[in-house]
């Protein structure tokens, strides 16, 4: 039996806003508004070098932030990744407004059934609220040369109920994984592999985004 | 004269060759009708077993089951063999709810799409290493469609 009774406690646990440098891979226009659609469509499928597809500093863990568009969250953490260079203590003057919950991803792995081999990551958004909507969508990659190419479907995903749960032995009053990124693999050829996810939270009438980056897995028994 | 630079990198590198690789495992998914009404599917890890062979002859005696597979380094295995009726350690970074208790609270698992971050060959090294993971211990070679082995209590 793999499960535990632990009692949830709905109680806020303290979050450590971290200002974390993302940069949108390319950038394309897409309409203010919260749907899955718009996320998507964020998403660059043109192959892309490295520092094109990886930000600066691609740290696991995002914070979401409040605004329009994914890109003009984009925006607002790399003007204060730029103040915070530059010596200012941006925590009295930023206007950002940080949603209650973090998105990290996970590492590419392969699966084997029978003939066939698929591949794919995870990712994490936990909030110490309660949000109303959480929507992932992945996007994987792999190397070839220089270029980090993409290897599949952009794939979406959302919880019809927002549950709690835990991450990392802390309890969270909203945890999503989103499980059904999957592409297939043609060969068992190693690839080195990394991922993106765009993250899209409504928390009190307002909506937050962030992304996170797939730690790069070489040697992945899995090219598209 | 080389630099100590290149010196460093030829001690590393000479370490490496000598250093034996860690054993690579098979973790064995069962994705299946769920048993409990607030999930519309469940895919535990149903077996860690040590040959892909052994993947094979689960998928042959489960058809009723979407039985998938994954090569995992046993991390701290270089100088131990992992062979059945071995205990190994997987971390977990996530735990979902997937049914209630007897007292209406929610019962938080892995029961759907588990995705171990690393597995470990001995429980203090797993906590050394991932001691803000949850730790699922199973042994190898035993199955269960439910889910092989438990979750660690702190």
């Amino acid at each position: 039996m793999i499960g535990t009774t632990l009692k949830l406690s709905l109680l806020a646990v303290p979050m450590a806003l971290s200002l974390i440098a993302v940069s949108p891979a390319s950038p394309a226009s897409s309409p203010a508004g919260v749907n899955t659609e718009s996320v998507q469509q964020s998403i660059t499928s043109r192959a892309l070098l490295e520092s094109e597809f990886f930000p600066d500093d691609s740290s696991a863990t995002t914070s979401y932030v409040e605004a329009d568009s994914p890109q003009d969250a984009v925006a607002k953490l790399d003007r204060l990744d730029q103040l915070r260079a530059a010596g200012i203590n941006v925590a009295t003057m930023a206007k950002v407004n940080y949603g209650p919950c973090k998105i990290v991803a996970e590492g590419f792995h392969a699966r084997k059934s029978g003939d066939y081999q698929v591949g794919g990551f995870k990712s994490t958004t936990y909030c110490t609220k309660r949000v109303s909507k959480i929507t992932h969508s992945s996007q994987a990659r792999h190397k070839r040369l220089i270029w980090w190419i993409k290897g599949g479907l952009d794939i979406s995903d959302s919880p019809k109920i927002v549950k709690s749960g835990y991450y990392k032995k802390t309890p969270y009053a909203s945890v999503f994984t989103q499980k059904n990124h999957s592409i297939s693999c043609k060969s068992t050829k190693g690839t080195t592999w990394s991922g993106r996810t765009l993250g899209t939270i409504d928390y009190n009438g307002k909506t937050y985004y962030a992304d996170a980056y797939a730690p790069i897995q070489k040697n992945v028994p899995c090219r598209p | 004269m080389p630099s100590l630079k290149k010196i460093a990198e030829d001690m590393r590198s000479h370490l490496r060759e000598k250093t034996p690789s860690e054993q690579e495992i098979f973790l064995v998914y069962g994705k299946q009708s769920s048993p409990y009404p607030e999930l519309d599917y469940i895919e535990p890890i149903i077996a860690i077993v040590v040959a892909e062979s052994d993947c094979y002859a689960l998928q042959e005696a489960y058809k009723d089951v979407a039985v998938s597979w994954e090569t995992r380094a046993v991390y701290g295995s270089a100088h131990h063999f992992v062979k059945n009726g071995d205990l190994l350690y997987l971390a977990h970074s996530t735990l979902e709810p997937y049914t209630e208790g007897a007292d209406g609270n929610p019962v938080y698992g892995i029961m759907q799409s588990p995705s171990p971050t690393a597995v470990y060959c001995r429980r203090d090294l797993a906590e050394q290493k991932a001691s803000d993971y949850h730790l699922q211990e199973v042994m190898v070679g035993d199955v269960n469609l439910r889910g092989v082995g438990e979750l660690l209590e702190d």
